[in-house]
């Protein structure tokens, strides 16, 4: 009985003096600037560690506008409220001719508010938010993610075609809002923070574009624009060629041959789904199949639309 | 917050009342636009018919944001929806549409102690004040 309780007390002893050991090799937070959370992949989501950021790094201020580009479709019929989807940087953040974000780095966006096209012509919603990029171990939080729409509403043509089918319209669905991957929209740095500088950008600052928006302060703005490198060196490899960024939703729309207003496609009359009397009725009125949401991301021009 | 509705020539008025939760907000009448303050955090908008339309957004400080109010088709009575809009949407009509009080502020205007005589000033919103769209 005494050798069980001297081995608890020993056990005790030791416990205790580990953990004293421990506090005292790890004082605090380390501060050694961590792997680029690049390569981390989105659809996880894992916990980044909060590193302390630099020193020596850039500030850059609340409310600074950054260009963000989802990394995965989204759309209102499959999406629920509070699901998560990965985004990306669209364009590098350069302040006074530092580049502090790189243009791909990664970060999460959350489903606001979701609502699939219902029955009678009722078009879904979806409502995104940006919620951080993460950067050189340091998170961005975001707000402000101007990616929001409802779908089109098809009430005069569904009044129409309520004249032919009768209450069958009914099971009529909406449009849909669908923002495939690399639909882009701006947001909004949430609060100051200072990041590391990752490299100098050979742009000429005086050129880029600056965007900055109506309550931001009068501090540096980043602009958003890719700077060719150009190297001081003329021994030194030639720079590589920038890569052509994917085509957006409205060049999408763009290139495919549309047909004009008006004209009657036979297919219509041998399609089986309900939703074919919709295309019936909208061609017949002149109007392109739209989602809406293309439209929106295309900044609403042009006549464009994609066809189902 | 700004909520519109596209012009529409209709034998019968179709309108309805945008709440947030017991408070109503604007009244969204074909043809008009209503500003409407919002204080930062997420809010929940609500019109009623038949059935029950909301939309949740968002809100940031000095951000202004757009809703358009629409119409399906209902088995007895239509009903009206609500659905986000982008800024580039409204500005497209906004040469159509004419300004509407919020509910709110038409409220609060005539409870004032005011003599009669003195018009009912239609509020502005303090905060999306720099945003406020111009027709």
């Amino acid at each position: 009985m005494k050798w069980t309780w001297a081995l608890g007390a020993a056990l005790l002893a030791w416990t205790n003096a580990a953990v004293a050991q421990n506090s005292a090799t790890q004082p605090g937070v380390s501060t050694s600037p961590a792997a680029s959370s690049v390569q981390n992949p989105p659809s996880s989501f894992a916990a980044t560690p909060v590193q302390t950021p630099p020193s020596d790094g850039v500030r850059l201020p609340a409310d600074t506008m950054v260009r963000i580009a989802l990394v995965d479709d989204v759309n209102s019929k499959d999406r629920t409220r509070g699901d998560k989807f990965a985004i990306r940087l669209a364009k590098p953040i350069i302040v006074d001719g530092k580049m502090v974000a790189p243009a791909g780095a990664v970060g999460m966006g959350e489903v606001v508010y979701a609502e699939r096209g219902g029955g009678g012509g009722s078009p879904g919603k979806l409502v995104l938010a940006a919620r951080y990029i993460d950067v050189a171990g340091v998170r961005l939080r975001l707000k402000a993610f101007q990616l929001a729409a409802g779908g089109e509403s098809d009430f005069r043509e569904m009044q129409v075609a309520a004249e032919f089918i009768g209450p069958a319209v009914m099971f009529i669905n909406g449009h849909n809002v669908e923002y495939p991957s690399d639909t882009r929209a701006t947001a909004k740095i949430a609060e100051d923070v200072v990041l590391p500088v990752l490299s100098l950008a050979e742009a000429p600052t005086s050129t880029a574009p600056q965007q900055q928006s109506a309550g931001s302060p009068g501090a540096a703005v980043p602009a958003t624009t890719v700077a060719p490198s150009v190297s001081a060196n003329p021994n030194a490899p030639a720079p590589p060629a920038p890569t052509q960024s994917p085509k957006l939703p409205q060049e999408i729309a763009r290139d495919r041959s549309l047909p004009p207003p008006g004209y009657f496609d036979p297919r219509h009359l041998l399609a089986v789904r309900v939703v074919g009397a919709r295309g019936l009725v909208r061609q017949c009125l002149g109007k392109r199949e739209s989602t809406g949401a293309a439209l929106v991301a295309a900044g609403g021009e042009g006549p464009g639309g994609l066809l189902p | 917050m700004v909520f519109y509705r596209k012009p529409m020539i209709s034998l019968i008025p179709f309108n309805w009342i945008v709440r947030e939760g017991k408070t109503e907000i604007c009244e969204m009448v074909a043809g008009t636009y209503c500003v409407a303050a919002a204080d930062p955090g997420t809010h929940n908008y609500e019109v009623h018919s038949e059935v029950k339309n909301d939309l949740t957004l968002e809100v940031d400080a000095g951000e202004t944001y757009y809703v358009i109010g629409g119409i399906s088709m209902g088995m007895i009575v239509n009903h009206p929806n609500i659905s986000p809009a982008q800024k580039i949407q409204f500005d497209a009509l906004s040469s159509r549409l004419k300004e509407k009080a919020p509910i709110a502020d038409a409220a609060s205007s005539a409870a004032a102690p005011v003599p009669a005589a003195a018009p009912a000033t239609p509020a502005a919103a303090a905060a999306p004040a720099a945003d406020k769209p111009t027709p």
